[in-house]
């Protein structure tokens, strides 16, 4: 990549007792990129995160920020700073002494140093809160005291472990964007861990997508959903309609592949992936990506039967039964673009989709 | 006594166990004050007369004094080492260590092992090791038996301590040192203070390890054993037991009242109930 790779993970590995935790794990960083980690609870993304802030040592590998290797440096000599999951706000110091809390080791004149705290109690929209204690704060104020006690270190690099994890879900989207605009003024990376993969799509630059140990694929959010490099990943972003098939003819770009369910599919290969005629595969499909009709669509089509017809407001949900599918399809429509018409359980429908629904994937 | 008129009779019978179970309790303990204030050498009734002569006596035997400014300087040394040792202690017993159990037993074995069998086990222990019976044996046979009191207190106050702190203050660039003096420390305050305060009664309170370690240097529960051989000297002893008694409950009462309010704090400070 031409991208200069500011924070490097190289070949990072820590096991705790009979579980590898992160397994080889390799990876840049943009500088100032906002680059999240994301995958279910128990997958490595908190404990590369604490590697990478100093809390854990990885048994092999390499962690390099800004061409120094940082591996073996303690916490408290590295250039990151950590917003915790609990935010772990000192409570026996108040707002102010908790911003102030990490100035300390600087040794600034009181007056700079007043200035900074000022500086970041503004940042974060608290001033007048000095004296606060953090039991009078709520936990979208102690969330944003954690972000300003670590920014006003002036870090390198921050970490942030799930930090709007504990937020009702309002708060938890005005921070999304309050997090990711902050982000953008103060120009630091910031590696973001989450297991909330709509969170992560929202507000990330790239993402890490982690599952048992190992990075499954890193992309930017629109890559990651359009083009899912393999079943896993496909599975863990969105929901995802998948075909058994086996690939049958090649013609430039275009696969040819036959499944039993949706029969000969024709479907545009990514650049740089490779198949054989003959190689069974997968074929995915976004629910939203399907439509339904009454009449006989121009598109390739199917004959189809709704089992379930979920009505969500803005939008449809339906299961589609079709003769040879491992289970129910999952479309989803939205309600502007049916014109108000319903499909009803045992309705007969037909099945459509556009030339670029299809994704294939390795089986 | 609301409750008597709702429940009536069942109540009442509650009532007139619980007053029993006071007076068990409390009545031979108050004896002792009643007696203290009583113008007779004999312990009987009925009393003879107001006096505070046992008290004046009290405050003029110079042996006595002696004996206390031992106690409290045994209870002083004991309650310091005892929660240094019960802090250390207890800040490794609240992770999940393995054999954690079972090293918390170990730790407090000494709670339920009888004195007597401590102070015999150190008396031939200290005298094999040839270190002199005097204050300092009784040191070290006191931080024994403080050190469970110290680990129990100390470990309510670490439960729900959250680990975080710690790091984060070692992320905000402390060292280890710092962070135990900047976060641990003022956390941990009201249980140290608490744990000082009890550590400081079991010492202050203990006669046993005291009377097989002394030698010479009697402390104040020694120093009372001895005097009861003199019939005289009983009202005395009663004068010195009541005040001690006030010291006492005022101490324990002051120490629960810490540790307490270190709970109610720690637990306000963690957004519970708030």
């Amino acid at each position: 990549m031409a991208r200069e790779d500011f924070v490097r993970i190289e070949n990072v590995s820590k096991r705790f007792g009979a579980t590898l935790a992160v397994d080889r794990a390799s990876f840049g960083i943009g500088r100032g990129e906002f680059f999240s980690l994301l995958g279910p609870s128990g997958c490595g993304k908190t404990t590369l995160l604490r590697m990478i802030g100093g809390f854990a040592v990885p048994d092999s590998g390499a962690i390099v920020l800004d061409g120094e290797d940082i591996t073996a440096v303690p916490p408290n000599k590295r250039p990151t700073n950590m917003v915790f999951q609990s935010y772990a706000i000192f409570p026996h110091l108040n707002v102010r002494d908790n911003i102030a809390y990490g100035l300390r080791n600087e040794h600034l004149p009181t007056t700079e140093r007043n200035a900074r705290v000022a500086e970041a109690l503004a940042m974060i929209r608290l001033e007048g809160y000095d004296t606060r204690r953090a039991h009078e704060l709520s936990g979208g104020e102690r969330q944003r005291v954690a972000l300003a006690r670590a920014l006003v270190k002036r870090p390198k690099l921050l970490l942030l472990d799930e930090p709007l994890g504990a937020l009702d879900k309002r708060l938890r989207e005005a921070m999304q964007v309050e997090l990711r605009q902050l982000q953008r003024e103060v120009g630091i990376s910031f590696i973001f861990v989450t297991h909330d993969q709509e969170e992560a799509l929202s507000m990330s630059d790239r993402i890490a997508v982690m599952e048992k140990g190992r990075v499954l694929q890193i992309a930017d959010p629109k890559t990651l959903y359009e083009a899912p490099a393999t079943r896993a990943v496909a599975d863990f972003i969105g929901t995802m309609n998948f075909f058994e098939g086996c690939l049958t003819a090649m013609a430039g770009e275009i696969a040819t592949v036959e499944t039993r369910a949706l029969n000969h599919l024709h479907v545009a290969m990514h650049p740089g992936t490779t198949f054989g005629a003959g190689t069974r595969v997968l074929v995915a499909i976004r629910p939203e990506k399907f439509t339904l009709s009454r009449e006989p669509p121009g598109a390739p089509a199917i004959m189809a039967r709704v089992i379930v017809a979920t009505y969500l407001g803005d939008r449809s949900h339906f299961q589609i039964a079709i003769e040879g599918a491992a289970g129910p399809i999952i479309v989803s429509a939205q309600n502007s673009a049916t014109g108000g018409r319903r499909f009803e359980p045992e309705e007969t429908v037909y099945l459509s989709w556009p030339a670029d629904g299809p994704i294939l994937l390795p089986a | 006594m609301l409750s008597l008129s709702k429940h009536g009779q069942h109540g009442r019978g509650l009532a007139v166990y619980a007053l029993a179970y006071l007076v068990f309790l409390y009545v031979p303990v108050l004896l002792l004050p009643l007696f203290s204030f009583n113008d007779s050498l004999f312990i009987a009734f009925p009393l003879s007369g107001f006096t505070i002569q046992w008290y004046a006596a009290l405050s003029e035997d110079a042996d006595m004094r002696a004996a206390l400014l031992n106690t409290l300087s045994v209870g002083t040394v004991a309650s310091l080492l005892s929660t240094i040792l019960g802090l250390l202690a207890a800040k490794a017993l609240i992770r999940p260590l393995p054999g954690r159990a079972l090293l918390l037993g170990f730790a407090n074995l000494s709670l339920f092992i009888p004195e007597i069998v401590i102070g015999i086990a150190l008396l031939i222990l200290i005298t094999t090791v040839g270190i002199p019976l005097s204050l300092m044996s009784v040191v070290i046979g006191h931080v024994l038996i403080c050190i469970p009191f110290a680990i129990l207190v100390l470990m309510s106050r670490f439960e729900g301590f959250d680990a975080s702190l710690e790091e984060a203050s070692r992320d905000l660039g402390e060292s280890a040192w710092m962070t135990f003096w900047r976060v641990t420390f003022p956390l941990m305050l009201p249980g140290i203070v608490a744990s000082l305060l009890l550590t400081f009664i079991v010492s202050f309170d203990d006669f046993m390890i005291a009377f097989f370690l002394c030698g010479t240097d009697t402390t104040l529960p020694v120093y009372i054993f001895g005097e009861l051989r003199f019939p005289y000297k009983l009202p005395t002893v009663l004068a010195l037991g009541s005040a001690i008694l006030i010291v006492s409950a005022v101490l324990v009462a002051f120490a629960e009242w810490v540790r307490r309010f270190g709970l109610v704090g720690a637990a306000r400070d963690r957004g519970i109930g708030v």
